[in-house]
């Protein structure tokens, strides 16, 4: 698309796409018959649809599925609806209504992407982060309007989920921004014990991870599936690596009298969840149906 | 100080010019001598670091003590029971080579112990062949313990232990030499065998394993004796 694309007030553009599609120009308006809120851009569809230039027309926006990245601006309204996801790196003109979710990036540099709302921002649904696992603590805007009404009902993360972070809207009572509190992206260490349910039957395990003042790794793990015939203790641990609220290690091991490789990755929650994979074509994953997994 | 006390001894029984012209009767006296041994620990069929697993290492170790024992004699056959305590050292470690970065280390320790005997010999004029054979007990330590838990070692630590007193068999032989006085001097050798033991410890992830271990050792000594 080497051209702007023009469209006439009043008039609508959906885009039901179920892949992705990229429009690098200004979706524009005639800005003859003026500004009316009848006419607009829809997103329906499965697909990603990237409007990355300045657009003037001024219809509203609704983005009813998929997801819709916004990385410029529009001057009319956006409206989020439960099915729609809404990333905006820009400005909104008129009013920004979310029941769906909104994304946000979090990036390794300390830079979050932002959306200045110009009128209202009615917040619900979801807010959903993408974290860099190497982003830096601190606090981070990621929405700013002169009136902010209602809050996220969820928050949730892709990429790296921290250990430990806030949202805040501030200021408190008449909140003009959206904010991140990071004070502690990845984990420094893991213990988790319990069972999950392998296609053999149940599976003990237990984990502890951490690294000590010398920089060296500590780490240990135990497995046993009798219905596999599968069970070890001390492993040779040479790789680990905190990610979030997971954990990733590896090394070799000796199983079943022989010495294989192993890769485990450990996420913490309540109750966790937990997946391990054998040099020797073992493996199994799943969540804790009893115990828990701690990463900290 | 106990290989000063056993030369002194038999510097004075070499000494001694009285002569007792018969084996008969009650005797006493000291030994000292070396320890040989082979010990082995076997992980069970679940075991830590790998399974059914046997491995070995060699023991060392003095013996020192003292013995009592009583001779009947009928002819030239000698044969009386004989009755021993002190200490018998079986000293030795080694790593378990399935063991990552062979940080798990199976030991063995003992200290006191005691045996009851009986003897057979004959008698060359003044100097006894014998062989000999009975019950013998050691207090006696085995342990594995896997305490290094960064790579190249495996990343658990754990330790077992077990001390008690443990009896096994001995048998063997030696020769025997009455001096003139009342003493004799000996030399033999024994094999001994003590029953294998059952032994568990724990992980620092608190899961529990088992062990066996076995030990054997060949003892050479020398003893001085007095007859009464």
């Amino acid at each position: 698309m080497g051209a702007d694309i023009f469209m006439r007030e009043q008039g609508s553009i959906v885009f039901n796409i179920s892949n992705t599609l990229t429009i690098a120009t200004p979706i524009e308006g005639d800005q003859t018959s003026g500004p009316n809120t009848t006419g607009g851009v829809q997103k329906l569809g499965a697909g990603i649809l990237n409007l990355n230039g300045t657009n003037t027309y001024s219809g509203a926006t609704h983005v009813d599925g998929g997801k819709l990245n916004i990385v410029g601006n529009v001057i009319g309204d956006v409206v989020v609806a439960s099915t729609g996801t809404f990333y905006g790196n820009g400005t909104v003109g008129g009013s920004l209504t979310s029941s769906g979710t909104l994304q946000s990036v979090i990036n390794t540099g300390g830079s979050a992407s932002q959306v200045a709302v110009t009128g209202v921002a009615s917040l619900a649904g979801t807010l959903d982060i993408s974290l860099h696992s190497n982003a830096q603590t601190g606090t981070y805007t990621i929405l700013t309007s002169p009136s902010i009404t209602g809050t996220f009902n969820a928050v949730t993360f892709t990429q790296t989920t921290p250990i430990s972070y806030t949202v805040s809207y501030l200021p408190a009572g008449a909140p003009t921004s959206v904010q991140i509190g990071l004070s502690k992206v990845n984990g420094t260490s893991l213990s988790g014990s319990g069972t999950i349910a392998g296609p053999s039957g149940p599976v003990t395990i237990e984990v502890e991870a951490t690294y000590n003042m010398q920089n060296q790794i500590v780490a240990t793990m135990f497995l046993n599936d009798p219905g596999a015939g599968v069970h070890f203790d001390n492993p040779v641990v040479t790789s680990l690596i905190f990610n979030g609220t997971s954990v990733t290690f590896g090394g070799t091991v000796n199983v079943n009298n022989q010495n294989v490789t192993f890769t485990t990755t450990a996420v913490g929650g309540s109750p966790g969840t937990i997946s391990v994979s054998l040099g020797n074509g073992y493996s199994v994953s799943g969540t804790l149906t009893s115990g828990g997994i701690s990463v900290q | 100080m106990r290989v000063a006390l056993f030369i002194v001894s038999l510097y004075i029984a070499l000494s001694t010019v009285a002569f007792s012209d018969s084996w008969d009767g009650p005797y006493a006296g000291l030994i000292l001598g070396a320890q040989f041994g082979q010990s082995s620990d076997t992980t069970a069929a679940f075991g830590y670091n790998a399974d059914n697993n046997e491995w070995d290492y060699n023991t060392s170790g003095f013996n020192a003590g003292a013995e009592l024992g009583y001779n009947y004699s009928f002819n030239r056959l000698v044969v009386g029971p004989e009755f021993e305590f002190g200490a018998l050292v079986v000293q030795g470690s080694a790593a378990q080579p399935l063991s990552p970065g062979l940080d798990t280390i199976g030991k063995s320790y003992s200290n006191l112990y005691t045996a009851f005997r009986g003897r057979i010999g004959f008698d060359l004029d003044h100097t006894l062949l014998f062989a000999t054979g009975g019950a013998i007990g050691v207090n006696y330590n085995t342990q594995v313990i896997d305490s290094c838990n960064i790579a190249p070692c495996g990343g658990t630590t754990a330790i077992a232990s077990k001390t008690s007193f443990v009896w096994g068999f001995t048998v063997g032989g030696g020769v025997e030499h009455m001096f003139e006085g009342s003493w004799s001097a000996k030399l033999e050798y024994l094999y001994f065998n003590l029953a294998s033991q059952s032994f568990s410890g724990i992980t620092n992830l608190g899961n529990t394993y088992d062990w066996t271990g076995k030990t054997s050792g060949n003892v050479i000594r020398g003893a001085l004796n007095y007859f009464f």
